[in-house]
């Protein structure tokens, strides 16, 4: 454009257009040379007006550039964000650009000329100055204050505040100013503060848990490694190579032997994108015979799901383990024992009852002769035998027919040892009158008031309830021989919460002094000329409850008659079955 | 040469036993074609070496026999055609619920277990001859079987 102006004024020839199109530089060579031929033919006197005309420009120039520049300058240092403080040497302030107002909440006119030290906490009044003075000693022209640590400024208010400040010092006219650029870090520190109090939080949590805690990015860099983790490896992070994790760390496959190949590695895995359940073996120096330890591991993720590492957590499974082991090896041996046992039992089973078979057989059978061959001399010979050998003779009868009672209720009593209970819900009454109408034979006509109560329904084996209340019931016909009229009660009460069933009657009672003989094999509380009887009738009905899980005690006074009660353990919730099942039918 | 006829195959081998029963039979008037074979061996060659005219009407059984014993008697007897219609009855002192339900699964017609009293015995004794030997109905071919071998 002002080439082609110049062009116009000194009228362009058309060679110059040619050039111009050619080329700009030579085009301007060209004018420069048209130029200086026109000056050379000019004036001396107008040459010289115009240079001090030139002079007054370049002054007025200089001045307006100056005062833009200073103007540029308060411009840039009047919208700084950062606080700038001018002191001189004697540390008196001489300038405060507005954020530094801002800042520290004065309007420049109220510390213009004040000390410094009016901006900084009394308590570090001594330091700065002392730093300050240091400063100015030197040659160094720019130094961060900052490298001091951290300082405080005191704001109008009284309040302090944190602040990093870069100095730099500078002569004018030979005097000696210091300019302090000042940043306000309030909100920086209560970052950081937040910042390290959560790390700090963090770390507390991480190196509380027992458990150990790895996570590493991507390439196998560490980014956690716990406290945990360092005591049940036994190493800390170590500088190594994802290949070498393996040998490095000694990680081994449960059973010990097997190092484990890197990619079988946990935290690799992890790294890979796998979830992670898994059972291993880490020897260290610590831990030479090693620590079983249970991982779980969970690739790190970031926002987008991009993989970014891998993360595991792992525990001390080494005295889980040994108690598995002691208690396997307990199960094996209480196996065993119970085998043993089981085998000792069944042997014993099979004894007794080879032993109630031969009883059974080969007792009777000689039992049987001695009754039939003293029958017979009695009979065909009776009456040549004199009275006192017939005597005998009714004794060796007498003795046998009792041998072969009590032969017939050991028996009894070791079959009820041996029977498996065959439960099911029954009705006592039901089983009493039955027993009742089987035992009126024995009574004959004797006076027998029968009391029956409302007997529960229980949940029992029936055949053997039946012999209960056989035995309990002869003996109450047997003990009330001398009264007339007998009385037997049948009954039910509630004895300590336990419902509990009783035979009752008036007969000739005991003395509690022989009670604990009562339930004794063989044992019996009576001469056998008053009252006849093998001694197993009771022991055999103890039996009996006890195999239903229940009690059976008695209560007697000499002379003034014997109760008889018996509770059925599992009778509690056959009660109730039954209950329900009879209210059920109701409805 | 025929054979003595039989109405009662008595196998037990205590003597007392056997004598006992022997005494109970003749006081029932049965005691009159009674053999007495010992142990098991012995009531199997009896039974097995006759022709079927000459069977017995009866046989009274032991249970604990030597070398062969009771069940096995039972078993060899009802498993074969010639004899399984002899009534078995089993006269034991046992009252063992397996031997009943052996007794009877092998096929016995009676179970008795001899009581210990000898009044009893007797009268028990006397009531199974009666009812087997007398009362109890067999076929018409056994019958007529038996009748030609008596003659």
């Amino acid at each position: 454009m002002f080439c082609g102006v110049l062009m116009a004024g000194f009228g362009a020839v058309a060679l110059a257009a040619w050039l111009y199109h050619l080329n700009g530089v030579m085009l301007l060579a060209l004018a420069g040379f048209i130029s200086s031929f026109e000056i050379g033919r000019g004036m001396k006197i107008r040459s010289q007006r115009n240079a001090v005309n030139a002079l007054q420009q370049r002054l007025e120039d200089r001045a307006a550039e100056e005062s833009e520049n200073r103007e540029r300058l308060q411009g840039i240092i009047g919208s700084a964000m950062d606080a700038i403080i001018t002191v001189d040497e004697g540390q008196t302030i001489v300038y405060l650009n507005p954020a530094a107002e801002r800042t520290f909440g004065y309007i420049s006119t109220e510390v213009i000329g004040h000390p410094l030290n009016l901006l900084i906490p009394q308590r570090l009044h001594q330091r700065h100055t002392d730093h300050l003075r240091k400063f100015g000693a030197t040659n160094d022209s720019r130094r961060m204050a900052g490298n001091l640590g951290r300082l405080s400024g005191l704001r109008a208010d009284g309040t302090e505040f944190p602040l990093e400040a870069s100095i730099s010092s500078t002569e004018v006219s030979g005097r000696k100013l210091f300019t302090a650029i000042v940043r306000d870090m309030t909100d920086r520190v209560q970052v950081e503060e937040a910042l390290r109090k959560q790390s700090s939080t963090l770390k507390l949590v991480l190196d509380s848990m027992q458990e150990g805690l790895v996570a590493a990015d991507e390439n196998g860099r560490f980014l956690i490694w716990n406290r945990g983790a360092t005591e049940l490896i036994g190493r800390g992070p170590e500088d190594v190579p994802m290949e070498d994790w393996s040998r490095h760390y000694e990680v081994y496959s449960p059973d010990g032997t097997t190092l484990l190949t890197a990619d079988e590695l946990p935290l690799l895995r992890a790294m890979r994108g796998e979830i992670v359940n898994a059972e291993l073996l880490i020897r260290s120096p610590r831990f030479k015979d090693g620590l079983a330890l249970e991982f779980s591991g969970w690739p790190l993720k970031d926002e987008t799901g991009g993989a970014r590492g891998g993360l595991v957590i792992f525990r001390d499974v080494t005295e889980r383990k040994a108690a598995e082991r002691e208690i396997r090896k307990l199960n094996n041996e209480l196996e065993d024992r119970v085998r043993q046992r089981t085998a000792d039992l069944q042997a014993a089973n099979k004894e007794l009852e080879a032993f109630t078979y031969s009883v059974s057989h080969d007792l009777r059978a000689p039992l049987r002769h001695i009754s039939g061959f003293t029958k017979i001399l009695v009979e065909e010979f009776g009456p040549r035998i004199p009275a006192e050998a017939q005597h005998y003779l009714r004794r060796i009868e007498e003795g046998t027919r009792h041998m072969g009672m009590l032969v017939d209720d050991l028996l009894n009593l070791a079959r009820v040892g041996r029977r498996d209970l065959g439960l099911q819900v029954a009705g006592l009454n039901s089983i009493v009158e039955e027993v009742i109408g089987g035992l009126k034979f024995d009574a004959g006509d004797r006076q027998i008031e029968w009391k029956i109560g409302t007997l529960p329904y229980v949940e029992c084996d029936i055949a053997l309830m039946k012999v209960v209340f056989e035995n309990l019931l002869a003996n109450a016909i047997k003990f009330t021989c001398p009264r007339t009229p007998a009385i037997i009660e049948i009954g039910r009460e509630d004895k300590d919460g336990v419902s509990v069933v009783y035979v009752r009657d008036n007969g000739v009672g005991f003395s509690m002094k022989y009670a604990d003989k009562l339930f004794g094999v063989f044992q019996r509380l009576h001469r056998a000329e008053d009252f006849e009887g093998t001694g197993v009738g009771l022991a055999t009905v103890q039996r009996i409850i006890q195999k239903h899980g229940g009690r059976i005690w008695a209560q007697a006074e000499l002379d003034k008659g014997a109760t008889f009660y018996f509770s059925l353990g599992k009778t509690e919730n056959g009660e109730l079955k039954a209950n329900a099942a009879i209210s059920g039918v109701k409805a | 040469m025929t054979q003595q006829q039989f109405e009662i195959l008595l196998v037990d081998d205590n003597p007392d036993d056997v004598e006992l029963t022997l005494h109970a039979l003749r006081k029932g008037n049965l005691a009159n074609h009674i053999h007495v074979a010992r142990d098991g061996e012995e009531a199997l060659e009896f039974l097995f070496s006759r022709s079927s005219e000459g069977l017995p009407k009866l046989v009274l059984l032991d249970l604990k026999l030597p070398k062969v014993d009771g069940m096995d008697v039972l078993r060899r007897v009802k498993a074969d055609p010639r004899t399984r219609t002899i009534p078995m009855v089993i006269l034991t002192s046992s009252k063992e619920e397996r031997d009943l339900v052996q007794g009877y699964g092998l096929g016995a017609n009676s179970y008795i277990q001899k009581p210990v009293d000898f009044e009893q015995f007797r009268d028990t004794i006397k009531n199974v001859g009666l009812y087997w030997l007398l009362i109890n109905q067999v076929p018409v071919e056994v019958s007529a079987a038996r009748a030609a071998g008596r003659s």
